[in-house]
């Protein structure tokens, strides 16, 4: 288990709080939405961030890895420890998921929604669900 | 007279910005516009969407333009931002415009017109994503009274679309050489492509949809709970609908109920309407319980809806929701 379901569970509580506010009508429900609103941009981003920490890290340490190997193709992994800071995390995606075209491809398209959230509240429909999206995200990193 | 929607003070006159918000509250102005940008139909491509601006629903007449008009597919772009300027001044046709081609004099102006009266106007496309600041009107208001002073019988405008929240601001001048302002909102928004158009039409239809799944929904719950005399129903709270697809086709945010179920005056069961647009499903619903909050879903057909309940443990697992599943919550509570 990663940072990630600690996130997860977070979220479930604290939206889970919120939704008990919307049911006991404790203030406008305007307000309450808004909050939920809120609580699902923030951890949406929250996750991503963590995902990306750790897609950082297992790009690192595979890179490392073969950068030891003493073959022709360790001159190329030492190459790219060389350059590491320049690698995006795109590219740090194509390594990890380079047999998981699927995974890879939704990834992609992910990221590309991504900084819109960030600014204007845009959650894609695909992570309409917090909850369940955070959990894709854990599975992603459990085939790490 | 022209109504003027807005009106502007150069900035030199004014000073602190509290007397900046004031200056863009609607005033009725004796000045003339020439010509009356306020009653322009303007049909532009942002790089997907195709908008067709015009006066807001008071003054609106029959639309001179149509999807069918809009002919040309362009190659879809990943991101609107990127291309809608170019988008706009390759595409750009203005209902009172007899030709519109790219600016040949005026330095920082974008489409040279003419209109049906003769007359030339000289225009300046701005794109963004919010509505033009105080300070986006400093410069242009220079520029434009320098041009309308230099050239001969032309006119110079200023366009500001609005590409996140479909708004165009043409800022001109008037006899007087004030500013002047006319907002042009979206009557129709679609997008084409080899196949198909979609149409802002099919957003509205897909929403008026989905109200009346909710209010059906909830007309049957509030039968299914007849035989529970401690328990009343209200359905006076509601919550904003603003869905992602309405914003970018430009259909007005929504009310929508929540049905309460309550014992007294408390709570036991909220079913609050969460979202339309999601993957797998026709929309969700939440119903939030004293014990959590379990997710409603429509994985019917269009016209038949058939609203599924989701596991406690599984989101791939459901069961259907009729009056045994709502009894079994009630029940619960």
């Amino acid at each position: 288990m990663s940072k990630v379901d600690e996130t997860r569970r977070a979220y479930d509580k604290l939206a889970s709080l919120l939704d008990q506010e919307i049911r006991k009508r404790s203030g406008t429900t305007a307000d309450l939405e808004q909050f939920r609103r809120s609580l699902d941009v923030a951890f949406y981003l929250l996750g991503w961030a963590q995902f990306e920490y750790l897609v950082r890290k297992e790009a690192e340490d595979r890179i490392e890895t073969n950068a030891r190997a003493h073959t022709l193709d360790g001159h190329a992994w030492r190459y790219l420890k060389e350059n590491m800071k320049s690698l995006s995390v795109r590219r740090r995606l194509d390594l990890l998921f380079h047999a998981d075209a699927k995974a890879r491809a939704a990834l992609d398209r992910d990221y590309d929604v991504r900084n819109e959230a960030a600014h204007d509240y845009k959650i894609p429909a695909e992570a309409r669900d917090i909850s369940d999206w955070l959990l894709k995200l854990e599975n992603l990193v459990s085939k790490f | 007279m022209v109504r003027l929607l807005d009106r502007w003070m150069p900035l030199k006159h004014v000073s602190a910005s509290p007397i900046h918000k004031q200056r863009h509250e609607p005033t009725i102005m004796s000045g003339e516009v020439t010509p009356d940008p306020s009653q322009r139909q303007v049909m532009v491509n942002l790089g997907n969407r195709t908008v067709l601006f015009g006066p807001s629903a008071a003054l609106r007449h029959v639309s001179h333009f149509a999807p069918e008009d809009d002919a040309q597919v362009l190659p879809p772009v990943a991101d609107e931002r990127e291309v809608a300027e170019e988008r706009i001044a390759r595409t750009l046709r203005v209902s009172e415009f007899e030709s519109i081609r790219p600016a040949s004099e005026g330095p920082g102006f974008d489409i040279e017109a003419i209109d049906r009266s003769g007359r030339k106007i000289l225009i300046d496309i701005k794109v963004r994503e919010r509505d033009p600041k105080p300070r986006d009107f400093d410069d242009q208001y220079r520029r434009l009274q320098t041009m309308s002073s230099s050239q001969d019988g032309a006119v110079a405008e200023a366009w500001h679309f609005n590409i996140e929240r479909l708004k165009l601001v043409i800022m001109s001048l008037d006899k007087g050489g004030m500013p002047a302002f006319s907002t042009l909102v979206p009557l129709d928004v679609w997008q084409r492509t080899d196949k198909e158009i979609f149409r802002r039409q099919q957003v509205v239809e897909r929403v008026e949809d989905w109200v009346r799944r909710i209010d059906q929904l909830y007309s049957d719950i509030q039968s299914w709970l007849v035989s529970h005399h401690d328990l009343k129903t209200e359905r006076t709270r509601k919550t904003l609908m603003s869905e992602e697809l309405m914003q970018k086709y430009a259909v007005p945010d929504r009310e929508l109920p929540i049905l309460d179920i309550l014992r007294g005056n408390e709570s036991l069961l909220s079913f609050v309407p969460r979202a339309l647009y999601i993957i797998g499903a026709r929309g969700r619903i939440d119903i939030i319980s004293t014990s959590g909050t379990r997710l409603l879903i429509d994985q019917g057909v269009s016209g038949k809806p058939d609203w599924r309940l989701v596991s406690a443990e599984s989101r791939r697992e459901t069961s259907a929701f009729d009056q045994a599943a709502l009894n079994v919550l009630v029940v619960q509570q």
